[in-house]
């Protein structure tokens, strides 16, 4: 299929669906859009860099509310991430403009989901603890879990990617690597948790 | 004081996973109170839970981040390397791939030049114009500082537009009229706030009426100019936009009188 054959509604079926449809999106975005970097460097004239790191924060926020449901189709993808693009290029503009030397915009907020979820939670506050936690888990842990929880693999697919006996042995592994990381979280927190 | 099982607890996450993956559309919350003040444990455990999923998830976007980048670089380097033709088939190939190469090169240097002659002459190549690159009216000059009846119901609308949830400021918008105070000393902004609210939501027409409704010795008027040529512009008038365009776009001094060009450009170009 011709990547200009998708339409907004495939590409945001496809984002939800997971695993290798969300990746193949994910770059299908990624590749459709390259347009618009000259468009907004034509009013704000940020390095290659500096453009290039918008756009890729750009695209994740808008995965992030395609998945999140958030972005509700009422407007094209192409607009709705220009704007997306276009705000995230101007923080950066701003940040330059303020000799701030401070690292592209990390993409450390509550997701539309998550947030709706805080109300049953009351460790909220204490993410800023346990920045940097995954680094510790080791990259097999790190792999199952992120393709089980961002990436939406399902188990026998993430069998096969880390070279599992089957889909059993990778919900096994998936739970033991969570459980890792809560133990991890709950050491970091102590009583809050 | 209950216990409560490893099965009863892993229910409540497989909840939260469900609801986190979009298989389902909602957590029953007020479950989730009654079984949290009946096993504290429980809200530990969710707790945990639910931060787990917040750093796999930043995790994860991190790396897409990369993935992204990454993409770039690659684009990068096969422009700036060509890979090396190699054996016997590909000297044949060879002759070819030069042509090719030199009539690449000489249609890039075409369109190079024509940038750099559009660039000079300040003008845009002739692609569409999508509405998303349209910039709204600053929502500072919206803001309002007036101690009046509607001024809590017109910050709200503020708010909403500054947000760009147009439906909102257009509801909140479309109750005030009721005040009169407050539209005889805020015409300009309140119909150039409606009129943009329209045009965001595609509805041409009252977008048009509100903009019409700004006098010429409104200090908003310039704007309301704008607002109408563009209008005019994404409602498919081509001829009311380009009238408008050009009365823009040959005025010195306008505010955005290089937009208007631009827009202008695009459609003569059609």
């Amino acid at each position: 299929m011709k990547e200009s054959s998708f339409s907004d509604q495939s590409i945001i079926e496809g984002i939800r669906a997971g695993g290798q449809s969300f990746e193949d999106m994910s770059m299908h975005l990624f590749n459709i859009h390259r347009g618009f970097i000259a468009k907004v460097n034509q009013k704000l004239h940020l390095s290659d860099e500096d453009i290039q790191d918008a756009y890729a924060d750009g695209l994740v926020k808008l995965i992030r509310t395609i998945r999140d449901r958030s972005f509700k189709g009422d407007s094209k993808i192409s607009s709705y991430f220009y704007s997306i693009f276009y705000n995230t290029a101007v923080d950066v503009s701003r940040r330059n403009a303020s000799n701030k030397n401070a690292a592209t915009q990390e993409l450390t907020e509550w997701d539309a989901k998550e947030k709706d979820l805080l109300s049953i939670m009351d460790a909220k506050d204490e993410v800023a603890k346990i920045m940097g936690l995954m680094d510790l888990l080791g990259q097999p842990c790190q792999r199952i879990l992120l393709d089980w929880a961002y990436y939406g693999y399902a188990m026998d697919e993430i069998a096969e990617r880390s070279n599992l006996s089957g889909a059993e042995s990778a919900r096994s592994m998936k739970y033991k690597c969570l459980k890792k990381l809560k133990r991890l979280i709950t050491d970091n927190l102590g009583s809050h948790v | 004081m209950d216990l409560m099982s490893d099965k009863e607890i892993a229910y409540y996450l497989d909840q939260i996973d469900d609801y986190l993956n979009g298989k389902l559309s909602a957590v029953d919350r007020a479950a989730f109170h009654k079984a949290k003040d009946k096993y504290p444990k429980l809200s530990q455990d969710i707790d945990a839970h639910l931060l787990s999923r917040r750093l796999i998830r930043e995790e994860g976007e991190k790396e897409l981040k990369a993935k992204f980048k990454q993409a770039f670089k690659e684009t990068e380097t096969s422009q700036a390397r060509p890979e090396a033709p190699r054996g016997l088939a590909n000297n044949v190939v060879w002759p070819y791939a030069l042509l090719l190469f030199i009539a690449l090169g000489l249609i890039g240097y075409y369109f190079r030049g024509m940038q750099q002659s559009e660039i000079s002459t300040g003008e845009i190549k002739q692609e569409p114009i999508l509405m998303a690159e349209l910039d709204d009216p600053s929502y500072d000059l919206l803001r309002s500082g007036a101690v009046l009846a509607a001024e809590d119901q017109w910050q709200k609308a503020v708010s909403a537009f500054s947000q760009r949830d147009y439906q909102s400021a257009l509801t909140i918008l479309q109750s005030l009229p009721s005040d009169k105070d407050f539209l005889q000393k805020y015409a300009g902004k309140y119909h150039l706030m409606k009129g943009v609210t329209n045009l965001r939501l595609k509805n041409f027409a009252d977008a048009e009426t509100a903009l019409q409704m700004i006098e010429s010795t409104n200090p908003y008027y310039d704007q309301a100019e704008w607002y109408l040529a563009v209008t005019a512009y994404f409602s498919g008038d081509s001829a009311t936009a380009t009238s408008r365009l050009k009365v823009l776009s040959s005025r010195d001094q306008y505010y955005r009188q290089a937009e208007a060009g631009r827009y202008l450009s695009q459609l003569q170009g059609k």
